[in-house]
This record gives C-alpha cells, sequence and structure tokens, in this order.
C-alpha cells in the first residue's frame, strides 16, 4: 500500500473532547479510491458504483484515498511558461518568495536571461545571519517562485500567497518537496460532482488529526485533498467539487482527461452526470436514503450489464458490511 | 454553514443490519371489520370503481386504513365515519344490489361496534415495548395526518409520551435513535427504512391478519455485500388482508375530474399540466411545457437563500417541497406588482394588456389559432405558432420576447401605429413583475430563517405568512405522488392547490 494512504488510515475524528480512529468503512472509501487510482489502463476505464446509507463522507474519503494515491508530478509546461511570462514581465527588484532546497527563501527579482541554452530568472536572496545570495531559477521552476503577496512595489498585486510552509498535519502525508511540487500543480485528477456546501463542511469544517509523539496533529481533509473551490487560485489545487444541477462548467465535463476520477455523489448526480462521463474513471456513491436511488442502481446495473469486463476492487481494507459495490470496466471512447 | 456531524455518520454505519422484529396484533372486532370489508370488495370487483360504490368504500378504507397506521383508538373523534350517511347511501343500493348490500351491512354493523370502541392495541403494544425497552425511542408512522390525535392519545402514557413522532422522510437525515416503533406493514415505508435503519433495533407491529410481503431488495446486480433483506411473513391458511390494498389508492381521474370546470372547455387558455398529489389531502397542476418552474423548497441546503430555489417542473417528484399560495385569488406577483411597482399606473396598463389580449383572443376565436400564426407570421413575426398564440393570449404572459413578433400582434390586431407604445408599456409590467418577485423572493428568504422546518418534515405541510404580501398565505407542500399523465387543464388552475 502506498505510504501516504497507509497514514491516511491512522486518521482520528473528533467525538467530544477526545479523538478516536475513523472507522472501519471510512478506512475501506479511503482504500476504495486508492484502488481505483492503482488500477487505471490505457484502453478501458473503471466504472465502480457504491451504495452506502449515508449521504456524508463518502464521496470525501474516496477522493482522499484517490489523491494520496497519485504520484506527485511535475507541473504542466504551459502553465510554468505562463507563469514565468508572469514574472519576466515584473519591474526589476520586485520582491520574490522561492521555494530553494525545502525552504522558502526571499529576495528581489533581478531579472531573466538565458543559461546553458535554457531560459530562467535570477533573483537574489536572503538568508538570517547569512550574506546575500544570488541564483538562476530555470523556467521549469519558475512555479516555485511567487511575488511576496503583501509588497508595496509597483508590481501588480496577486492576492493570497500560494507558496506557503507546510502545516504540520500536511507534513505528516507529504514531505517539503512533495508540498511544493503540489503548490505547483496544475492538474486536478478528481473532479467530486455533488452538494457543494456539504462538501465543504465535509472537507474544510470537519476537523481530523493523526497521533504524532504523544500529541495530535490536527488539519482538515481540504489540506490533503485541495479542493479548488475552497482554496485561493487554481494552482496548486488537486481536486474539484461541481454542483450537481446548473454548473456550466459541466458542459465540459468531455474534456476530461482518462488519468482522472469522476466522483457522482448522490444517486440525484449518477442519474444527472452519468452520461455526460464516457472517458475518466468514475466511482458513483448512491445513498440508499435517496428518492432517486433506485433508479440510479437500474442506471449502473444497465451500465454493468453492458461492460467490457468485471473489475476487481483490491482494496487494502475489507469492504464494510454498510457498503455494497459493484465496479466493471468499460472502453475508453 | 451546517457542520456535518461526523459522530452521526459513524453512528449511521453502525446501524447497518439493525434487528428488525415483527410483532402481530390481535382485536377480534376490528379483524371481522376488516375481513368483512376485503369481502364485499372482492365480491363487488370491478363494481368497486363505480362512483356508488366508491363514494362508499372510500371512507371505509379510509378508517380502516387509518387505524392499521396510526395508534389511535378505533373511537378516535378525527377519523369517525359518517355512518347515519353511509347507512343512507346502503339503503339506497337495497333493491339495485341486494346481496351485497346485505354484505354491505354486515361491514356497517362491525363498524358500528369499533366506532364505540376505546381500544387501541397498537398503543398498548407501544406502551409495553418501550417499558421494556427503554425511552430513547421514536415512533414511526406512514399516516402523518393523524400525528396531532396520536401525540394527545399517547400523551395519555407514561411511557409513550415522551416518544419523538417521525415521517419517513425524517429519516433520511443522519440522526440515529435507539429503538424505532414501526407502526403498520413494512410495504407502506420507503425501503431505506429498514436499508439505512436510523435505529439500532427496529419492532414494527402490524395486526395479524395483514399479509405484508416485503418489498425487493434494491441492489446492484452484482454487489459485493448483499443489501438487507426482511423476512417475508410466514404463511397461514387463515384469512387475510394484503397490506398493499389497505393503502389510499390515488384515483389520478377522480382527482382530475374533482378540479375540472366549464372553464377547461376553454380550449384557448389551455396548458398541458401535470398534477402533483400533496400531502394533506391537497393537489395541485403544475404546467408540464418545457423550461417550466415551480417555487420548491430544499430542507438541506443550509442557508436559507439556498433553500428557496425554482426548480424545473419536470424535476418535481414524490419528497419534493413546493411552496403555493394558499389562499388569495390570482398571481401573487400581479398584487404584488400593482401595489408597490405599478401604484397609480396600474390600472391604465392592466387595461391596456387586456386590451390587445382581448383583441388578439376575438381573432383568433373568429378564425382558429393556426390561421392567426400564419397571419403573425406574414406580418413580420418570426416565432408565431399555434402554442405561442396561445401563449401570446394567456393572462401569465406580459409580451412577446422579441419586438417584432408583438409588433405582428399589434398589427393584426389594429394597434400597429401604437406598437412601441404598447411594447413599452407591457415592458413596465415586466419589469415590475420582476422587482415583485424579488420582493417577494426577500420575504420569504427573512421567514425561513424563523420557520421550523423540522415541522414541515415531520407534517409535510407548513404554513407560511408574509405578512408584508396583500393576503399572502403561502404554503409549503411535500409532494406524495406525481401523475403518470400529463392533463390539458385551463390555464388558470395551474399552480393553485385544491382539495382532494
Amino acid at each position: 500500500m502506498n505510504e501516504r494512504v497507509a497514514k491516511s488510515l491512522d486518521l482520528h475524528y473528533r467525538d467530544g473532547d477526545e479523538w478516536r480512529p475513523i472507522p472501519h468503512w471510512a478506512k475501506f472509501l479511503i482504500s476504495l479510491g486508492a484502488s481505483v487510482a492503482s488500477a487505471e489502463g490505457d484502453t478501458r476505464r473503471i466504472v465502480v458504483a457504491v451504495s452506502v446509507p449515508s449521504p456524508c463522507y463518502a464521496a470525501s474519503f474516496i477522493a482522499l484515498g484517490r489523491i494520496l494515491a497519485e504520484p506527485i508530478v511535475e507541473p504542466d509546461p504551459a502553465a510554468y511558461t505562463s507563469h514565468f511570462e508572469f514574472l519576466a514581465a515584473l519591474p526589476a527588484r520586485s520582491p520574490l518568495i522561492y521555494f530553494r532546497r525545502a525552504e522558502l527563501v526571499h529576495g528581489p527579482f533581478l531579472g531573466t536571461d538565458s543559461n546553458n541554452g535554457e531560459d530562467g530568472i535570477w533573483m537574489v536572496y536572503q538568508k538570517p545571519k547569512q550574506p546575500p545570495g544570488k541564483c538562476f531559477i530555470p523556467k521549469r521552476w519558475s512555479l516555485r517562485v511567487e511575488l511576496e503577496p503583501d509588497h508595496k512595489g509597483p508590481a501588480p498585486r496577486t492576492g493570497a500567497g500560494r507558496l506557503r510552509k507546510p502545516k504540520p498535519f500536511v507534513e505528516r502525508f507529504f514531505t517539503r518537496e512533495e508540498h511544493y511540487r503540489i503548490l505547483c500543480n496544475t492538474t486536478k485528477p478528481v473532479t467530486v460532482i455533488g452538494d457543494t456546501n456539504r462538501f465543504r463542511a465535509e472537507t474544510v469544517v470537519t476537523p481530523f488529526a493523526v497521533p504524532a509523539d504523544e500529541r495530535w496533529i490536527e488539519g482538515s481533509l481540504q489540506d490533503l485533498i485541495r479542493v479548488s473551490k475552497f482554496a485561493a487560485g487554481a494552482i496548486g489545487c488537486r481536486s474539484e467539487i461541481l454542483a450537481k444541477g446548473r454548473d456550466p462548467a459541466l458542459e465540459a465535463a468531455g474534456a476530461h482527461t482518462a488519468g482522472s476520477l469522476v466522483i457522482l455523489d448522490g444517486a440525484s448526480a449518477a442519474i444527472r452526470r452519468l452520461h455526460q462521463y464516457n472517458n475518466p474513471n468514475l466511482v458513483a456513491v448512491l445513498q440508499r436514503t435517496e428518492p432517486e436511488y433506485l433508479a440510479a442502481v437500474d442506471l449502473l446495473n444497465a451500465r454493468y450489464i453492458n461492460r467490457a469486463d468485471d473489475f476487481e476492487v483490491k482494496a487494502s481494507v475489507s469492504p464494510s458490511p454498510a457498503i455494497s459495490i459493484m465496479a466493471h470496466t468499460e472502453v475508453r471512447s | 454553514m451546517r457542520p456535518v456531524d461526523f459522530r452521526q455518520v459513524a453512528d449511521v454505519y453502525e446501524c447497518t443490519n439493525a434487528p428488525v422484529t415483527r410483532h402481530r396484533l390481535n382485536h377480534h372486532a376490528f379483524r371481522s371489520y376488516s375481513l368483512s370489508l376485503a369481502r364485499l370488495i372482492r365480491a363487488l370487483g370491478e363494481l368497486a370503481a363505480d362512483e356508488i360504490w366508491r363514494s362508499i368504500l372510500s371512507p371505509l378504507r379510509r378508517y380502516g386504513y387509518s387505524v392499521c397506521s396510526a395508534p389511535v383508538p378505533f373511537n378516535e373523534p378525527v377519523i369517525r365515519p359518517d355512518l347515519d350517511q353511509l347507512n343512507r347511501r346502503k339503503d339506497k343500493l337495497t333493491f339495485v344490489y341486494p346481496a351485497e348490500a346485505i354484505q354491505l351491512g354486515v361491514v356497517l354493523d362491525h363498524l358500528t361496534v369499533l366506532v364505540d370502541c376505546a381500544d387501541s392495541p397498537y398503543a398498548q403494544w407501544l406502551s409495553d415495548s418501550v417499558r421494556q425497552h427503554g425511552t430513547d425511542g421514536a415512533l414511526l408512522l406512514r399516516n402523518t395526518k393523524l400525528f396531532g390525535a396520536v401525540e394527545r392519545h399517547l400523551f395519555k402514557f407514561p411511557y409513550t409520551k415522551q416518544l419523538t413522532l417521525l415521517s419517513s422522510s425524517q429519516l433520511t437525515r443522519d440522526n440515529v435513535f435507539g429503538t424505532i416503533y414501526v407502526v403498520g406493514a413494512a410495504k407502506w415505508f420507503p425501503p431505506y427504512v429498514f436499508e439505512a435503519p436510523r435505529a439500532r433495533q427496529i419492532h414494527i407491529a402490524c395486526y395479524s391478519w395483514i399479509t405484508d410481503s416485503p418489498q425487493k431488495p434494491r441492489s446492484f446486480v452484482a454487489a459485493a455485500v448483499p443489501s438487507t433483506e426482511l423476512d417475508p411473513d410466514e404463511e397461514t391458511a387463515d384469512e387475510t388482508f394484503d397490506a398493499g390494498d389497505l393503502l389510499p389508492v390515488v384515483d389520478w381521474n377522480s382527482i382530475r375530474q374533482h378540479a375540472s370546470s366549464p372553464e377547461t372547455s376553454n380550449q384557448l387558455d389551455s396548458v398541458e399540466a401535470m398534477l402533483a398529489l400533496l400531502e394533506s389531502d391537497a393537489a395541485v397542476f403544475l404546467e408540464a411545457s418545457p423550461g417550466s418552474t415551480v417555487l420548491a423548497l430544499d430542507l438541506d441546503a443550509d442557508d436559507p437563500k439556498e433553500r428557496l430555489d425554482r426548480i424545473d417542473v419536470k424535476d418535481v417528484r414524490i419528497g419534493t417541497y413546493l411552496l403555493l399560495r394558499t389562499t388569495g385569488g390570482g398571481d401573487y406577483v400581479v398584487a404584488e406588482a400593482d401595489k408597490h411597482f405599478l401604484k397609480d399606473q396600474a390600472e391604465h396598463l392592466r387595461a391596456a394588456q387586456r386590451h390587445w389580449k382581448t383583441l388578439l383572443l376575438e381573432e383568433v376565436k373568429r378564425t382558429s389559432p393556426l390561421h392567426v400564426s400564419l397571419r403573425l407570421l406574414d406580418l413580420g413575426s418570426s416565432r408565431a405558432d399555434e402554442v405561442n398564440v396561445r401563449n401570446y393570449i394567456s393572462a401569465r404572459s406580459i409580451r412577446t420576447r422579441e419586438p417584432e413578433d408583438f409588433a405582428a400582434i399589434m398589427r393584426l390586431v389594429g394597434l400597429g401605429d401604437r406598437a412601441d407604445e404598447y411594447w413599452d408599456m407591457m415592458g413596465q409590467i415586466d419589469r415590475a413583475h420582476r422587482l415583485a418577485g424579488f420582493r417577494i423572493r426577500r420575504q420569504l428568504i427573512r421567514q425561513l430563517e424563523h420557520l421550523d422546518l423540522n415541522q414541515l418534515e415531520r407534517t409535510g405541510k407548513l404554513d407560511i405568512t408574509l405578512p408584508d404580501l396583500e393576503g399572502g398565505a403561502l404554503t409549503a407542500f411535500r409532494v406524495v405522488d406525481v401523475s403518470p399523465e400529463v392533463h390539458t387543464i385551463s390555464g388558470y388552475r395551474v399552480g393553485h392547490p385544491f382539495e382532494v
């Protein structure tokens, strides 16, 4: 099992004044999300139907498992090129932040140049009790640089800063290098379609903790799954939530890549949106209390009957008796 | 933002496979009544659907269903049928249906005994069960109309007065009870009551002669974990009554006819509408044309602004909460627009609106909608067709979307030289309607902050008074059923609930 996924199984939730281990069903859902990530193929996509007794937390935990199992890739060239062009246009001496060798350093922008045939920017950096240094940052690393968010100079204001030191909670799951790579991330491998408010309550408001040296390190699922709607800016996010109803962004649903996972959170989301996604892997979470549950079960059963093949969910945690699942593969369109 | 309590969700998962214990109750007089009624219905066969028999069978079935579905005594006044009227109806049938009338007489004899009987087997069972299993319990009823009577009755017993009364829709939340007591047949309740239980144990009581074959579990064709399945009743040689036959039958035709009136014959103002049955014996027609919307409440939304939403009529289904005007005639947006935005201009502008619509209607009556639509196309309209011509005539439309369509109408009815003036006047009405809509919405949102929506979820109906709205009472209703067919009705019937 992926080390980060294994660590997430040690999450605890708050029950009054105590922290308690997350229940078995939550661990299963995390491992289910992780198993879909590790089983992806090029020609076939995976469709998993999950039936749960409560609408809450199922999609969040599946998304968590998927994201923690996901390799952290280098940013997309188009994204760093665009960011490089923004930096290159800054006035000289604009104050910058740069993630350098697992720490953040600050200093003024000097200008752009080419070094060994590679474009990049020059900046001066200042470390405490050390003389100032000068460094060349290649263009492909430019997302590791940003303008100081609260600068007073003539350069455009960029809002809240993106490059921040990781919270202790995040450091339990990611190394600093991984963390900054995530902050430069431009792809969102997970899209959840469902109830935005509930998802926010689950991922942003609900506290979780991990044990460390006889103390608790507290955080939220948002610290790990980084939903763009609940964060400032689009870069550095790893998932998105779309309202199941009238979100115009859904019109671009066909653009999802083969590597991404779409989670349809709820029977009504499944009924309305299942037909829109024929390329990415898909998990439909159906809540047995929903009026449209039966119609959604019928829809998923019909997809199963027309399957390319069965898919065995190799979750590292045994299924919970409260959850029933059905999985198959389909040929990607 | 409403927090999502992880502990509660964890409790819900722990309730999976909660044991369901069935209890069979007996009552001699009620059994005699039920089975004699079942025999009569069987003997009548297709005759049971005739209006004359339906008017007799409906109150008899309703009484039987009421005492089967709620812990009230047999002599509860709220459910008491009009025995004198039933006997008079029986007497009238004696000559036409002598054999059936004799059977009906037997039923009425049993009923006469029952309506004077203070027994309440369910209440007794509940009292004994709560004493045994503890007071952390809730009572689930299908018949939400009897909540008041049930509360009054259960309050008399020391063990049952603390029971929380629930409707099925409340069991979609993540609140978990120690024990849920269910009164009536399992098949009367949504499957999730048993497939996603909100209790650590469920006790269900039903009369012994009522057969209750559980609903087929709903599951995936290749599920890794099987769904919960309720055991069927043991087969018995005794005479029985199927639980499904006890449920009140939704007679859509009767409801539609009940709502029909001479105006329905006015083909020009007719609309296609779906019929929704509402909680508390009400129904409403909702316009079914594409793009038609209705005001609805989303009880899951935590922000009052998001609770109120216009949804497509095609998305209305069982369990949807609709917000409908229940007092005052006509459209409340019209009344608000006239009072607050058009003010002293209202009379003049409304007269102008009526004037061109009357002229157009006369033109249609003189020829036909098709002929008028063709004339309008000749006169420069690009969207005139039969459906749109009916919309133009309707009092619910103000003006056309595009000025050239409106100008064509004006030319047709002889107001061509005043087309711009009329377009502007209708524009004023249109703006006033929008502003009135916003004003009402703001008031509703303010009210929703203070209303007890649990009450709505429990009983399926909640009156909402808007103090600033002229004659403004709205009622939120839960949709109980939706007609499978689309009906053609008079436009003025749309959106106005009526009793069934």
